[in-house]
């Protein structure tokens, strides 16, 4: 892919998704592409483009960013936001709370979504409660998976077993041993395509945590700065906002203050210029 | 033809009077709550009720039946997070003709919107 074509779906990709390819990505874009040209029988990248941009459907859109953005997830990634969801939850239910909505706004595959749902039974086992867990992702193939909600037994090793006895069940299809999680947990998820550079978001909260973990580092500072905004719309004050161990909300709005390391609360103002931990913004 | 968005949140708001336009409906009255749409309802003639559930004051659900019992034919579509079938159903009960879900994507909610008119006009 020449220079000029990679400029081309660079800007396309960032306009339509708000993904930032930086240069000396061509090789990851070509073959993506490629990919995709070679299932619709098209030869040339200028050709695929096109099409793209014809397709008044939308579809070869989300196909195309499908095949753009990666999907690494693992159950129990980055495991202490877990631990602090747990103690959240219990702290705000032993206050009195009895309605609690958690946001996960990069939900790929499921495995991040089912492990908060797994959270939210353990914290809030009580039968008074009204919780509920939005799951939302750009990529239709990969909330697909999430519906259906079924794993390679290995995917599910990081789940204790005595979760794993609890909220899945076993089974055996082709030889593969498979993990079907089970309605329990599926109850409390509902999961939608959005599009986190279309802001703002039609919803209006109040949520009580967001998981944005390690997504934003694929938008440039003017997508992540929205994304922001829209998240401290959505918090209730004193919600919390978690992103990726690499990412860090340095001096981008002072309304999230910094818990731990990746766990931020909003405090609900709206200064937005001190630096939060003394890191630099890339 | 006039619409009413009924909402308590000014973002949402915005974000259905932009859907409506696609629907091409650019006549748009704003509601926050049940009981303005209830009072909105009794002085204008809508082709249409963009209508929220959680809202203060007065609940969307009870919203849509006060407007069912006082007459008015007018369709109305409940906007909401709460997707559980139990609650839809409760919804279409009440009155309201049609359901969508938060959060929607743009082409989805002006399906809707064009398919609910369509079947008011037939």
């Amino acid at each position: 892919m020449d220079a000029r074509t990679f400029s081309q779906f660079r800007e396309f990709i960032y306009q339509k998704s708000g993904i930032s390819l930086r240069a000396g990505k061509e090789s990851l874009v070509s073959a993506r592409m490629a990919k995709r040209m070679r299932a619709l029988n098209i030869d040339t990248y200028k050709e695929y483009l096109n099409y793209v941009r014809a397709d008044a459907t939308g579809e070869e859109l989300v196909q195309m960013i499908d095949a753009i953005s990666t999907n690494v997830t693992s159950f129990y990634r980055e495991s202490q936001h877990f631990e602090v969801l747990g103690s959240l939850l219990s702290k705000w239910y032993d206050g009195g709370q009895r309605r609690f909505r958690i946001w996960c706004a990069a939900a790929s595959s499921g495995e991040e979504p089912y492990t908060l749902a797994i959270t939210v039974r353990e914290a809030l086992a009580a039968g008074d409660v009204n919780a509920r867990i939005l799951a939302t992702d750009i990529s239709t193939r990969v909330l697909k998976k999430c519906l259906v909600g079924v794993y390679d037994d290995e995917k599910v090793a990081p789940v204790a077993p005595s979760l794993r006895d609890r909220y899945f069940t076993m089974k055996c299809e082709e030889g593969r041993r498979l993990c079907e999680v089970k309605p329990t947990l599926r109850q409390l998820l509902l999961f939608r395509r959005l599009n986190l550079s279309e802001t703002p978001f039609p919803m209006k909260g109040p949520l009580d945590v967001i998981f944005c973990r390690n997504v934003m580092i694929y938008f440039d500072k003017v997508v992540r700065a929205r994304l922001l905004a829209e998240f401290r719309r959505l918090l209730k004050p004193g919600g919390y906002l978690m992103v990726g161990h690499a990412e860090s909300l340095t001096g981008m709005m002072s309304t999230f203050q910094s818990v731990q390391a990746s766990v931020y609360v909003n405090v609900g103002h709206r200064k937005r210029h001190r630096a939060l931990n003394g890191e630099c913004e890339r | 033809m006039k619409a009413l968005v009924v909402d308590d949140s000014a973002v949402m708001r915005r974000v259905l009077i932009g859907s409506l336009a696609s629907a091409d409906i650019t006549e748009v009255d704003q509601a926050a709550d049940g009981v303005e749409a209830v009072k909105a309802v009794e002085g204008t003639e809508y082709g249409l009720i963009l209508m929220d559930w959680n809202m203060p004051n007065m609940l969307g659900i009870d919203a849509v039946k006060a407007i069912r019992a006082a007459g008015h034919k007018v369709p109305i579509i409940m906007v909401t997070t709460e997707a559980e079938k139990s609650r839809v159903i409760d919804a279409l009960k009440a009155g309201a003709n049609n359901y969508i879900i938060k959060p929607f994507e743009p082409a989805t909610i002006v399906e809707k919107i064009q398919d609910v008119l369509a079947k008011a006009g037939g």
